[in-house]
């Protein structure tokens, strides 16, 4: 494929969005008990783009990543909105049917490289898994492929981590490889869960390089962060998410410049920030949250749950 | 390239002394076991009567008197049977009880625990409850139970013991599975659209497989012990065979009056239990590749 031809194609597309969330909400019903996680949850990914979803622990993130790969809790119960997913209205899919999807249209980069890695296989018959299955290459042509993936993550001498087992590799080389898995089948809506969490500073900094380069050639990502400094420096747009609910979305510019939600500010002002050097921290009010939790359950009580 | 692996991993292996020791004890009753027609100095069932509770010739005896004698390194029996052959022989349907009764057993087990821990739900419900239920009766009397049922043989016995332990495989199996179906690799599998059975073939498995291998050695050891207490109450098989368990039950009554019909065959039972559960916990250090670390 052509560098020419990918370009073409990210501008094009640009306006698609290839993952769609309108009014999600999700609920976990485990033992007699509802629990709403997701309450009216909107957001769009375009093609071409890297979109974040920016908020605290338990505040949802992984839940909408889950619920846009299909892999929700079998207690968790859509109970109202739709996910469209490249042109298809994947709301309701049971698994054989997602299967059809991951890894050839969605895939996911997970947290963690230690344990995202089956330990006991080598890194070149678990990269092989995905090139047979859904491009159907075997034996020398998967092996040149995936000789070409690693490179094109910039994995130092590639042909001999085929033949090493996980815990031989460091962990940025790790989630290096976990990202050419990833991206091996040029899926249009690739989701990075917290991709650098679990990475040292400086190898974030090259991950994240990565991330931005391999975004660049047409697909859209879906950036589940908790880190502001990571948005502004990668991300297109953002969409802000406390307990279940998207309190603000724009384009990463608009949204630092002037954020509307007092939640946004609070965050932002809870983060250091290298263009204003005098620039203090100030960690998120508590009445803040509490007067959000309210909301919350103003909320609840509004749709008819029991809180 | 993946020879120089595989090297690598037999040197690692020969260094571990539970390896060498157990793989040791298993190569001499492989040994023993397949050539015990050559090996054996006499017939195991024949009788000797003149030279019966004859003591063993090892530690100097009788027999010194008369050179022309045949000599018994390990003594005879009530009988005047070689103890010696009946050993070399009870080595041979130890060794197939054990092999056989285990790979059965880690099969069954493995399937029903590795469905349970993998799909749950009512499935692992009603596995789980059935192994309960299972593990409520105590095992020997269930054995002795079945194979007086069923009726004595080689092929009792190995049932009786398939269907008395398949539940420690299914037990550790399940809960191996649940606990490595809960990890992220699993998940990315799954992400990256990978069916069920591949993942549980293809990456839950290999992390299983290092205690599979553990557990199918250790089940070797009670397959052997079990054999035994079914043969010392008789239930094995016919008593003219020479087995390890029914030279413990017969040396019982001798024993004020010739020791060693009863001590030889429990050290060779012992050798060998010891030598495979060295050999499974050596071989599940060595091949877990994150224990290695």
């Amino acid at each position: 494929m052509s560098q020419g031809l990918s370009i073409t194609d990210a501008t094009t597309t640009a306006a698609v969005p290839v993952l769609q969330i309108d009014d999600l909400h999700v609920e976990i019903r485990q033992a007699g008990r509802v629990t709403p996680i997701l309450r009216g949850v909107k957001l769009s990914v375009s093609a071409g783009r890297i979109h974040a979803l920016v908020g605290e622990s338990g505040g949802g993130k992984s839940m909408v990543a889950k619920a846009a790969t299909g892999l929700l809790p079998e207690s968790a119960v859509t109970t109202r909105g739709r996910i469209v997913l490249a042109g298809q209205d994947v709301t309701r899919w049971d698994e054989p049917r997602w299967r059809t999807l991951r890894g050839r249209t969605v895939s996911m980069v997970l947290q963690d490289p230690l344990t995202a890695l089956n330990p006991v296989r080598r890194i070149g018959a678990q990269m092989a898994d995905v090139l047979r299955l859904h491009q159907g290459l075997r034996g020398a042509a998967a092996d040149a492929e995936n000789l070409r993936l690693l490179d094109q993550v910039q994995v130092r001498d590639p042909a001999q981590v085929l033949r090493q087992y996980p815990h031989q590799l460091s962990g940025g080389m790790r989630q290096r490889v976990v990202i050419a898995m990833a991206w091996a089948c040029r899926p249009q809506l690739i989701i990075c869960d917290e991709p650098t969490t679990a990475l040292d500073v400086t190898v974030q900094k090259q991950v994240l390089r990565l991330i931005h380069r391999l975004a660049g050639e047409g697909q859209g990502v879906l950036m589940v962060t908790h880190d502001l400094g990571v948005v502004a420096k990668l991300c297109h747009s953002l969409s802000v998410i406390h307990g279940g609910r998207i309190l603000e979305s724009g384009s990463v510019s608009d949204v630092f410049a002037q954020p509307q939600h007092a939640y946004t500010r609070a965050l932002l002002a809870a983060t250091p920030r290298f263009d204003r050097p005098g620039h203090t921290l100030v960690p998120v009010d508590d009445a803040l949250i509490a007067q959000l939790d309210d909301e919350t359950r103003a909320y609840d009580r509004q749709q008819g749950v029991a809180a | 390239m993946a020879e120089r692996t595989d090297i690598r991993l037999w040197q690692r292996l020969l260094r571990n002394p539970r390896v060498v020791i157990g793989g040791l004890v298993c190569l001499l009753m492989l040994v023993l076991a397949v050539g015990a027609p050559w090996i054996a100095p006499a017939d195991p069932q024949a009788q000797d009567l003149i030279a019966s509770f004859e003591s063993p010739a090892l530690f100097g005896s009788a027999a010194d008197a008369e050179p022309d004698a045949p000599r018994y390194w390990l003594g005879t029996d009530n009988l005047g049977r070689d103890v010696a052959s009946r050993m070399v022989y009870g080595t041979r349907i130890a060794l197939l009880v054990a092999v056989i009764a285990a790979t059965l057993t880690a099969l069954v087990g493995t399937l029903l625990g590795a469905l349970a821990g993998f799909y749950g739900g009512k499935v692992d419900a009603l596995i789980s409850r059935l192994v309960d239920v299972w593990m409520s009766f105590p095992p020997v009397l269930l054995a002795i139970v079945l194979v007086s049922v069923i009726g004595t043989g080689l092929w009792s016995v190995i049932a009786a013991i398939v269907i008395v332990d398949w539940t420690r495989f299914c037990r550790v199996v399940r809960a191996e599975t649940q606990a490595q179906k809960a990890l992220d690799y699993v998940t990315s599998a799954r992400m990256l659209g990978l069916s069920p059975l591949r993942i549980l073939a293809s990456e839950i498995f290999p992390n299983v497989a290092p205690l599979l291998i553990t557990l199918i050695t250790l089940e070797m050891g009670v397959a052997i012990v079990v054999e035994a207490i079914l043969s010392f109450v008789g239930l094995s098989l016919a008593s003219g065979t020479s087995t390890w368990g029914g030279m413990i039950g017969e040396g019982r009554l001798y024993v004020n009056q010739a020791p060693w019909l009863m001590v030889l065959p429990m050290l060779a039972m012992m050798t060998a239990v010891l030598g495979l559960n060295a050999l499974g916990d050596g071989l599940r250090r060595e091949l877990d590749p994150v224990l290695q670390r």
